[in-house]
């Protein structure tokens, strides 16, 4: 288990990550969410004890980082790209981090192996790709067979086939039980990846959520296409439904069910070339999580309003 | 997929110095640029060395009176290790700046977050490495230099003040090394702690030159030189255990600032 408590951190005037607290729990996928800038990366550093902290603290299996016995058998981490010397070769990088925690040399074999750098493993992996460096990065999170795993956008620079593997990986490492911690500013990323959500903004929690939870939050939207768009808007607007017309001229009506909007058309003569139920993107839902950041600190959780609502605010 | 059985040889008790000191000796193994850096040196050194004891003995017979009164045929063999002064500090600058450069100090400080046990471990590997190496060098440049000395008087291990001259010449070397890898902690960048290095070990001296009293003696070339690697001591000198003790001091104080900088700042 990670817990993150209270955490403050600030690079001279700019406070990175502000007073924040959660958890993350084993036997599952929990996706750390948030905009670039929002302070991910800084609070895996933290966690990881790279980086001091100017409040709160963060515990690793309940202990800080710098206290653990053998670091890289509790808690394996890929944070960077490239956190490797290019004139090492892959193997020689791993051997050395396995004999700093005496780790046996097999598992050096075992995660080269697993992650499929075995045939390149006496290359300089300074001719590696960005994606053979992230298997790399990956190899040595793996390394020591550790219970929690951390990974900041681990997906960047791999191959369709490399994505596929990873979510595979991780998925494979939280049904063992394990505790992960998986980084991205991508939600579609997260809704195939992730069972529990992080989500930050701005350095503060944002929400604490359920991937199935986030999905519920939806705001069930009904796109419809009809010849007569203002004369339906106005007749559905008059019904209580929130309309937003589309850029392809449908409209995103919110508020009312597709039996509704049906009803009222054929009330009044108005043809519909298409009626289908929808969700709101994913992307919508997430700008909405962190454009709410305010609300939510203040303990008031706002419900998941129409898509036409958040153009406002972001306007203001 | 992952067979937590399978794990390595745990031991009960907590990594330390001895793991660190596994890790290093294997990043440094590891490194081809360092080995050749190091093979490079040695024979520039064994080459200088010999050259320069040939050149000297050559200008004996017609050499002043007081030329010969502080003749140092170990002391002029020792000019081989000159090069050192430069290649070996950067070696050192590059043990630690490198980590940074490239990024694995990430990788290094998560498996060893007691960072101090790193610096501890680096100056281990690599003050142990370059004094066999340098060691080596010294005698074996001492042996040949002394074998092309020809009519002019030679020196022998026997003598007094000849082997201290060749092993704490070799150990200065690892003292210089051991200073740029704290300056490397404390800098960073590669560059940046290169020039500090040229700043303190070859500008600082000229400078101290220029003014009145003894000052230059307390610069690091001058205690190889003069103190350190000689056997016949010139007037106003440090002695040689003194100026080691100086350069020691030096060295120390680069580390401990390092170790305090590394456990005080981000990676």
């Amino acid at each position: 288990m990670i817990q993150v408590l209270g955490v403050t951190k600030r690079y001279g005037r700019t406070t990175a990550v502000d007073d924040l607290t959660f958890e993350v729990d084993a036997g599952r996928v929990t996706g750390f969410l948030g905009p670039n800038g929002a302070g991910k990366s800084t609070t895996m550093r933290v966690i990881m004890g790279f980086d001091n902290v100017d409040a709160g603290h963060a515990l690793v299996a309940g202990l800080r980082y710098r206290d653990l016995d053998w670091p890289l058998r509790i808690i394996g981490a890929h944070l960077d790209v490239k956190a490797f010397h290019p004139g090492r070769s892959a193997e020689d990088h791993l051997l050395a981090l396995a004999a700093a925690n005496a780790i046996d040399r097999s598992r050096v074999t075992t995660v080269l192996d697993l992650v499929g750098l075995t045939s390149v493993r006496d290359k300089r992996a300074g001719r590696f790709s960005t994606g053979m460096a992230q298997r790399l990065g990956i190899a040595a999170a793996l390394l020591g067979d550790p219970g929690i795993l951390l990974f900041d956008e681990p997906i960047n620079g791999l191959d369709p086939e490399g994505i596929r593997w990873f979510r595979q990986l991780v998925r494979g490492l939280a049904a063992e039980g394990r505790t992960v911690l998986l980084s991205s500013h991508l939600i579609s990323e997260m809704a195939v990846s992730a069972d529990h959500l992080v989500v930050i903004g701005r350095g503060h929690l944002v929400a604490e959520l359920s991937m199935a939870e986030l999905m519920a939050r939806a705001p069930r939207l009904v796109r419809v296409r009809t010849p007569e768009p203002e004369r339906l808007t106005g007749l559905l607007r008059q019904a209580g439904m929130t309309v937003a017309t589309q850029p392809d001229a449908s409209l995103s009506v919110a508020g009312g069910t597709a039996e509704a909007i049906a009803a009222r058309a054929a009330e009044h003569g108005i043809a519909l070339h298409e009626l289908a139920p929808e969700h709101a993107s994913l992307e919508d839902l997430f700008m909405q999580l962190t454009d709410d950041e305010a609300q939510f600190r203040t303990g008031k959780p706002r419900s998941a309003g129409a898509p036409g609502s958040m153009n406002r605010r972001r306007a203001s | 997929m992952m067979d937590i059985a399978a794990h390595a040889s745990r031991r009960s008790d907590r990594y330390g110095l001895r793991d660190v000191v596994r890790s290093e000796w294997t990043k440094l193994a590891s490194l081809r640029s360092s080995r050749w850096t190091l093979v490079a040196f040695a024979l520039t050194g064994v080459t200088l060395g010999v050259a320069i004891s040939a050149v000297s003995a050559s200008l004996w017979p017609t050499a002043s009176a007081e030329t010969r009164a502080h003749w140092d045929p170990t002391n002029n063999t020792l000019a081989g290790l000159i090069p050192g002064y430069l290649v070996i500090p950067v070696l050192g600058v590059l043990m630690m700046t490198s980590e940074y450069t490239s990024g694995s100090a990430r990788s290094t400080f998560a498996a060893v977050p007691r960072r101090p046990l790193v610096l501890a471990a680096k100056s281990i590997v690599f003050g142990g490495a370059v004094l066999a190496t340098v060691e080596v060098i010294t005698f074996v440049t001492f042996l040949a230099g002394q074998a092309v000395m020809g009519s002019a008087p030679h020196a022998t291990i026997g003598q007094p003040g000849v082997l201290r001259a060749l092993l704490l010449s070799g150990a200065f070397l690892v003292l210089m090394g051991l200073f740029g890898l704290g300056l490397g902690v404390i800098v960073r960048r590669s560059a940046a702690a290169v020039a500090l290095y040229a700043a303190i070990a070859l500008v600082a001296p000229m400078i101290l030159s220029a003014f009145p009293g003894n000052l230059w003696r307390f610069g690091p070339i001058m205690i190889l030189g003069n103190s350190v690697g000689a056997v016949r001591l010139l007037p106003g000198v440090l002695s040689p255990w003194v100026g080691f003790g100086v350069l020691t001091l030096y060295t120390v104080v680069s580390l401990a600032v390092g170790a305090v900088l590394l456990t005080q700042r981000d990676v």
